[in-house]
């Protein structure tokens, strides 16, 4: 209706007093989008006793930073956090290894059975991760390996996602570069470690970025697998703060692990936000 | 089939042999090159997709695992069936009305030949058919479910579905048009509404229990700075799952942005151009441009949220643990607890088949819809 | 079998081994308690030096390692985790050549899950706390070692037990574990708001109604004379509800239990589950869950909390009213009110060395003799004949105002599947006051759901 009665009242300011007055309600819209952020961050810099009072703030109340220097000292925070990093870093980089060499040879190398295989490992990616948890949970009962750094990698790199996403990718690249490599007597091996490889760092960015997130926030499968708190990870062990009973007066010391928790994600967001976007739009079929 | 996809004209082509060595050597480097990737992939992605329809047929306990009983068909007799059961046309009549409803656009398109893949719509037809007469079944008159809380974890879950996929579909293709326009501050808002999706589940309980608690969460004194109640949304076994829609909304919708941003882009601009041109209004646009161009698009987010949504877990388990009232209980946490409250992991694997197998139909359809484009 | 399972999972996370071998070792150097990810193998390095024998120990009652560091004095606890820490504490500081390494210490709700996990890898821990309602469940898969005998040649005194402690401990004429105590639900008592009310006696003391009608008639007299609400619990998170109906039963002579099967659809349960629902309606707000109930009673607005023994000398310490520990009153004539029991077990484990097993042995012989430190430093009543009569005990806050429920506890019924059937029985007792749930239809379902999880 507007734009109507915007083009028969030809106005030079119109349109840009209009995109002016949409970015303005936008922008008021993602300012409350961000608030229950604030608001953790906000809680997490306040005192515990000034939050018996009052929760409602978006400043910290009685500003402090001892509730992430509690966080850093004592309990299991900074364990879980250990855990996180290192299951989550080696998941990531055996996926990326592990899904470029597949990746590679199901583009370029033609072996018999490839015609049988890949399709098995396509169907893979219908597989819905989280109604398979049983059975895996079975499997490393048997073999006595819960409560592992292996138990909650292994899962995860089983994933067939990485494989496709490499594979289009060095589907791609032109033949040419590949046969000049090979011409000069280098091995398959070498050809894909010094030239495939650096061909593919912007897909390998894209997928290690994505599978980084993904498994930083794994939740069922650690829940079963690593019960010892020892084992826990970070976003286990945040779960398992919760619905404690002492919550109520600890607020802001739990908020601060929540800090601690997201912060290093939120980092890798924003240096890597373009990666990660375009690693979702290859992962999901989307582009 | 999908072998299209990737097999293009890019690929390496066989080359003609030159003798047997060269192509041993060729099968060498090739399965040398999966070995790796493959033996994980079969051991801990296969392997367990066999091991649980097996399991589905014993009587195993968490406390002893070696102890093994074959049960045939108990675990699903249980899920399945239960005393007095009845088949009556009243039944959930308004779902299977639903289902059945659903058949006549196939059936029309049959008709008049439309139908792109005829074998695929017969098999739809099939199994909404089947569905629609099997849901005519329930314990009559002094009977019950064997495992009641089987369905109501169930019915839960396809509730989240239901409620979840529209508003969060919906919701990310409207940021994605509001967003989709060049500009540094587009971007950063851009940024703003993606950046929950980079949470994990543990910090977005975190947040939302404490937001939405009536006496402590922003939410509430908002509600009484304009003369309201505080409602305690967690404890209400009515307002519980809508709330836990909202925080599930905040959470992962940046992700549906991010996909209809990228169809966004994919539209030919001279399409808009050319609607200008014709004076065509914003809605018009959106009709006649816009949301054809995006139908790919949305078919893909709808069924990766449908599939999504059915995983559903940590949400409710850390915020409600299926409370109130069994209200926000769904099938996963029904799964967890069969197997680590009851001990009973025979049970806890048959129901994640009958998850399986609702959620792959789901998957089926996404694989189709991202082959169709390459 | 198993074996070669094993090594094939080991050759194919050889790599990742071989990688994190760096990274553990930097993870033990940080947090010397914490082993390197691999429970089968871990510490052989570090204790060997001065022949330490370490054993494992499974509890939930939470982690304190902030507050308890190298606190020996059990004293200075102020809750049940730091009693617990610093026992454990004091015993590995002993020159007894035991070490004692906690495994996890959750909040109990997880608690057994990871118990569970443990069995089902066959790396049970050594020790391990349990409620005397799971013992069927581990005992009945022959997964706990008896401790008559043994605990008898090194010093404990089964006689010493009161009789409802050691039948918690008892199964098939054999002692399964050493009780640490006897726990029960209370009423808290913000003695004041009684007062204000008109509602204390002679003496200053809150009269409690011995019947329905004068509880509700207490309850309408407390908010029309104070405004504040009467009655207080937890409504709907840990099932605190099921425990005053249970109480309420056995109040009127019924039970809840044959042993093998439940039945709560019955005359008395249906009493008592009407009463609970009053007291939702007109004298609380179940709204509340555990959290919100208890700082609603420590603010001083509420005049009864309902919960339970382990809290008594948190509450003594932090109200700023009269406040006062009193039995649940005996509104149906009996007494009756739930319990239930902390136990330390000894699961059974081929591959535990009998060096293990003596030091297991000594550490539950050690908590034994620790059971009023126990009592004394956080609520919980003591399973010991003595330490009920010692002076230490009955000086300890309140005690003597709850003495009932030391005498005549009853425990909640030790049935295998039990934790499966008392959850059902919560949720729909539950859904009559959070959902309007028909009363009868609750406790027909009820029924049918227990006798489901107990026959599963």
């Amino acid at each position: 209706m507007s734009q109507v009665t915007a083009k028969q009242t030809p106005f030079l300011l119109k349109p840009r007093v209009k995109q002016t007055l949409f970015l303005s309600l936008l922008s008021v819209f993602a300012a409350i989008w961000i608030l229950p952020l604030i608001w953790m961050f906000s809680l997490a810099f306040s005192s515990n006793e000034a939050l018996q009072l009052n929760t409602n703030s978006l400043t910290p109340i009685d500003p402090t930073v001892s509730n992430l220097v509690g966080v850093i000292q004592g309990g299991l925070t900074p364990r879980w956090m250990l855990n996180s990093v290192i299951v989550t870093g080696f998941t990531t980089l055996f996926t990326l290894v592990l899904s470029a060499m597949a990746g590679y040879a199901f583009a370029r190398i033609p072996f018999r059975g490839k015609k049988i295989i890949y399709p098995l490992v396509l169907a893979g990616l219908m597989v819905p991760r989280e109604a398979m948890f049983i059975p895996l949970f079975l499997m490393f009962a048997e073999a006595d390996y819960h409560n592992t750094y292996e138990a909650l990698m292994l899962p995860r790199i089983a994933a067939p996602l990485g494989v496709f996403i490499m594979t289009q990718f060095m589907a791609a690249i032109p033949m040419e570069i590949e046969e000049a490599s090979r011409v000069d007597g280098a091995s398959r091996w070498r050809t894909f470690w010094s030239v495939m490889m650096p061909m593919s760092v912007p897909a390998m960015t894209a997928l290690g970025i994505f599978t980084y997130i993904l498994t930083w926030n794994d939740f069922l499968w650690p829940l079963v697998s690593a019960t010892q708190r020892e084992m826990f990870t970070i976003t286990t062990g945040l779960a398992s703060l919760q619905g404690n009973f002492a919550q109520a007066t600890e607020l802001g010391s739990l908020m601060a692990r929540g800090v601690v928790a997201s912060l290093p994600l939120l980092i890798l967001f924003f240096i890597f936000q373009k990666q990660l976007v375009r690693g979702i739009s290859i992962g999901s079929g989307g582009k | 089939m999908s072998e299209k996809t990737i097999f293009s004209e890019r690929m390496a082509t066989v080359p003609a042999r030159k003798g047997f060595v060269k192509s041993l050597k060729k099968d060498l480097a090739g399965w040398g090159f999966i070995g790796p990737f493959m033996l994980i992939y079969l051991v801990f992605l296969v392997w367990p997709i066999l091991q649980a329809i097996g399991l589905g047929f014993f009587k195993i306990d968490l406390l002893v695992i070696a102890d093994r009983t074959f049960v045939g068909l108990d675990n699903y007799f249980r899920m399945f069936w239960g005393e007095n059961m009845q088949w009556t046309v009243v039944n959930m009549w308004e779902w299977r009305l639903v289902g059945l409803l659903l058949l006549v656009p196939v059936y029309r398109a049959w008709r008049k030949k439309t139908l792109s893949n005829l074998e695929g719509g017969v098999y739809a037809a099939l199994l909404v058919l089947v569905f629609a007469v099997l849901m005519g079944l329930a314990p009559g008159e002094g009977g019950r479910w064997n495992d009641s809380l089987f369905w109501l974890s169930f019915g839960n879950t396809v509730l989240f579905v239901v409620l979840s996929t529209p508003v969060i579909v919906g919701m990310g293709l409207l940021l994605a048009m509001a967003l989709n326009r060049p500009g540094r501050w587009t971007g950063v808002l851009r940024t703003v509404f993606f950046a929950p999706y980079v949470l994990s589940v543990s910090v977005l309980t975190l947040i939302w229990a404490f937001l939405l608690n009536p006496q402590l969460g922003l939410i509430g004194s908002f509600l009484e700075l304009i003369g309201l109640e505080p409602v305690s949304f967690l404890t209400s076994p009515t307002l519980a799952m809508p709330a836990i829609v909202v925080a599930t909304l905040w959470w992962t919708v940046g992700f549906n942005v991010v996909l209809y941003l990228a169809g966004l882009q994919d539209i030919d601009k001279s399409l808009y151009e050319a609607a200008e041109i014709d004076g065509a209004s914003y809605w018009q646009r959106f009709r006649d441009v816009t949301w054809p161009g995006l139908r790919r698009t949305t078919l893909l987010v709808m069924v990766l949220q449908i599939i999504a949504s059915f995983q559903i877990f940590g949400q409710v388990f850390i915020m409600t643990r299926g409370g109130p009232n069994g209200a926000t209980r769904v099938s996963i946490q029904h799964i967890y607890e069969s197997a680590f409250r009851d001990f009973n992991l025979g049970y806890a694997s048959a129901m994640s088949v009958f998850l399986f197998l609702v959620m792959i139909v789901f998957s089926v359809l996404q694989f189709r819809f991202s082959k169709d484009e390459t | 079998m198993l074996e070669t399972k094993k090594k094939m999972l080991q050759l194919l996370a050889v790599g990742a081994v071989s990688a994190l071998v760096l990274s553990g070792c930097a993870a033990a150097d940080e947090d010397n308690s914490a082993d390197s990810g691999d429970t089968s193998s871990e510490s052989s390095g570090d204790t060997a030096s001065n022949e330490e024998v370490t054993i494992e120990l499974a509890r939930f009652f939470g982690d304190c390692d902030d507050t308890t560091e190298g606190v020996t004095d059990v004293s200075q606890a102020t809750s049940e985790c730091e009693v617990i820490q610093i026992l454990t504490n004091a015993f590995n500081e002993e020159d007894n050549g035991y070490t004692v390494e906690k495994l996890g210490g959750q909040a109990w709700g997880d608690y057994y899950t990871q118990l569970g996990t443990t069995f089902s890898g066959g790396n049970p821990p050594d020790v391990a706390v349990m409620h005397q309602h799971r013992l069927p469940d581990y005992v009945g898969r022959g997964l706990l070692t008896p401790v008559s005998e043994p605990l008898s040649s090194i010093g404990v005194d089964w006689n010493d037990y009161t009789a409802p402690a050691l039948g918690a401990a008892t199964y098939e004429g054999e002692y399964y574990g050493v009780p640490f105590d006897i726990h029960g639900s209370l009423w808290h008592v913000n003695v004041d708001i009684y007062e204000e009310a008109g509602l204390t006696d002679a003496d200053g003391n809150p009269i409690m109604a011995s019947s329905a009608e004068e509880l509700l008639e207490q309850c309408q007299t407390v908010q029309a004379e104070t405004g504040k609400q009467f009655f207080g619990h937890d409504w709907f998170e840990f099932g605190v509800g099921a425990r005053l109906f249970l109480g309420l039963v056995w109040q009127q002579g019924g039970e809840l239990s044959d042993g093998t099967t439940a039945n709560p659809d019955s005359p008395e349960g249906a009493e008592a589950l009407s009463l609970l629902n009053q007291l939702a309606s007109d004298c609380s707000n179940p709204e509340q869950g555990y959290t919100d109930s208890q700082a609603s009673f420590l603010a001083g607005d509420v005049a009864v909390l309902h919960n339970g023994t382990w809290i008594v000398d948190q509450y003594d310490r932090e109200s700023n009213f009269t406040y006062m520990a009193t039995d649940i009153p005996s509104i149906y004539g009996d007494f009756g009110s739930w319990g239930d029991s902390h136990m330390w077990v000894m699961p059974t484990d081929s591959s535990r060395s009998a060096a293990e097993e003596e030091a297991s042995l000594a550490f539950m012989a050690y908590l034994y003799e620790n059971v009023g430190n126990w009592a004394i430093g956080t609520g919980h009543i003591a399973p010991r004949q003595s330490i009920i009569e010692s002076a230490s005990y009955s000086d300890a806050p309140q005690r003597d105002n709850y003495a009932g429920t030391a005498d005549k506890a009853r425990m909640v019924p030790a049935v295998p599947g039990w934790a499966g059937a008392w959850d059902a029985l919560s949720e729909e007792l539950n859904a009559t006051w959070v959902a309007g749930k028909d009363q009868a239809q609750a406790l027909a379902d009820a029924e049918s759901r227990m006798n489901d999880a107990l026959a599963n």
